[in-house]
C-alpha cells in the first residue's frame, strides 16, 4: 500500500513538471512576450550590443583599450580592472561630463559590471550609445577577470 | 491557540499563500527576460561560457509556470 501511494506520488509530481514544463515552453513560443532561449536575457532582442570573453578584454588592456567601471565608486575603490576609469552608471550625467573629452577620442573603450545578472555594463553602453561613443562589454563582468586570475587593482585611483 | 488549528484557518492561510505565490508566478511569466536576470544572478545553473545561455534561460521559463502548477495542485487537494 506504500509502495503504491510512493508511486501514485511520485506520478503526480512528474506530472505537474512535465505540464509546467510544457506549458512554459508553449507560452514562450506562441505568447509574443517570450524570448530566445539560446540568447542573453540582458540583450534586447534585435539590439547590436557586442560582449567579448574576459580573454580577448585581457588583449585589449594589453593594447591600451580604455576600461570603463559602470559599478558604483565605492565598489570600484574595492577592486577594478588596472587603468579601469570610474563612471558609475547611477552619476552617470556628471561622469561623462567629466570624462567626455578622453571618451570622445576613443575608440576601444570596454566596459564592464558586477557580473552575471547586472545589467550596469549594458545600460552604460546604451547611454554612452546615446551620446555617440561606441563600446564593447565585457562578458560575466568583473567575476570573469576575477576568475581568469588577471592582475586587479585597488583604491580611487586607476 | 486551538483557533489555529481549525480547518477554516487552514483553508484561508492556504488559500491566501497559494493566491501570493500564484500572483507571483504570474509577474515572472508576464515578463520572463527580467526574470532570466533575476535566475542569472543567482548562478544556479549559469549562464556560463560551459553551458551557455540555455539552462538559465529554460529556467526562467519554466520555474514561474511550476510555481502555478504546484500551487493549483495543492488547491485541488484542500479538503
Amino acid at each position: 500500500m506504500g509502495a503504491r501511494a510512493d508511486g501514485l506520488r511520485l506520478w503526480r509530481m512528474a506530472t505537474i513538471v512535465s505540464l509546467a514544463a510544457l506549458l512554459g515552453l508553449a507560452w514562450n513560443a506562441w505568447s509574443g512576450r517570450g524570448m530566445t532561449l539560446r540568447a542573453n536575457a540582458l540583450i534586447k532582442p534585435g539590439e547590436k550590443l557586442k560582449e567579448i570573453p574576459a580573454a580577448e578584454a585581457k588583449r585589449l588592456l594589453d593594447q591600451g583599450a580604455l576600461f570603463l567601471d559602470a559599478r558604483p565608486q565605492s565598489i570600484y575603490e574595492m577592486g577594478h580592472i588596472p587603468g579601469a576609469l570610474p563612471l558609475p552608471l547611477e552619476d552617470f550625467s556628471t561622469a561623462f561630463t567629466r570624462l567626455e573629452p578622453t571618451l570622445r577620442q576613443r575608440f576601444d573603450i570596454v566596459v564592464y559590471c558586477a557580473g552575471y545578472g547586472c545589467d550596469a555594463s549594458h545600460e552604460l553602453v546604451r547611454a554612452l550609445r546615446d551620446k555617440g561613443v561606441a563600446a564593447v562589454i565585457l562578458a560575466e563582468g568583473w567575476p570573469a577577470w576575477q576568475d581568469a586570475g588577471y592582475a586587479t587593482a585597488t583604491g580611487a585611483k586607476p | 491557540m486551538r483557533w489555529l488549528r481549525h480547518p477554516a484557518v487552514y483553508w484561508a492561510v492556504s488559500i491566501a499563500l497559494g493566491a501570493l505565490f500564484i500572483y507571483a508566478s504570474h509577474e515572472k511569466i508576464e515578463a520572463p527576460r527580467a526574470f532570466a536576470k533575476a535566475v542569472y544572478h543567482f548562478r544556479l545553473a549559469g549562464p556560463s561560457a560551459a553551458v551557455g545561455f540555455l539552462p538559465p534561460n529554460l529556467l526562467a521559463v519554466i520555474l514561474p509556470w511550476l510555481e502555478q502548477q504546484g500551487q493549483t495542485a495543492g488547491f485541488a487537494r484542500l479538503r
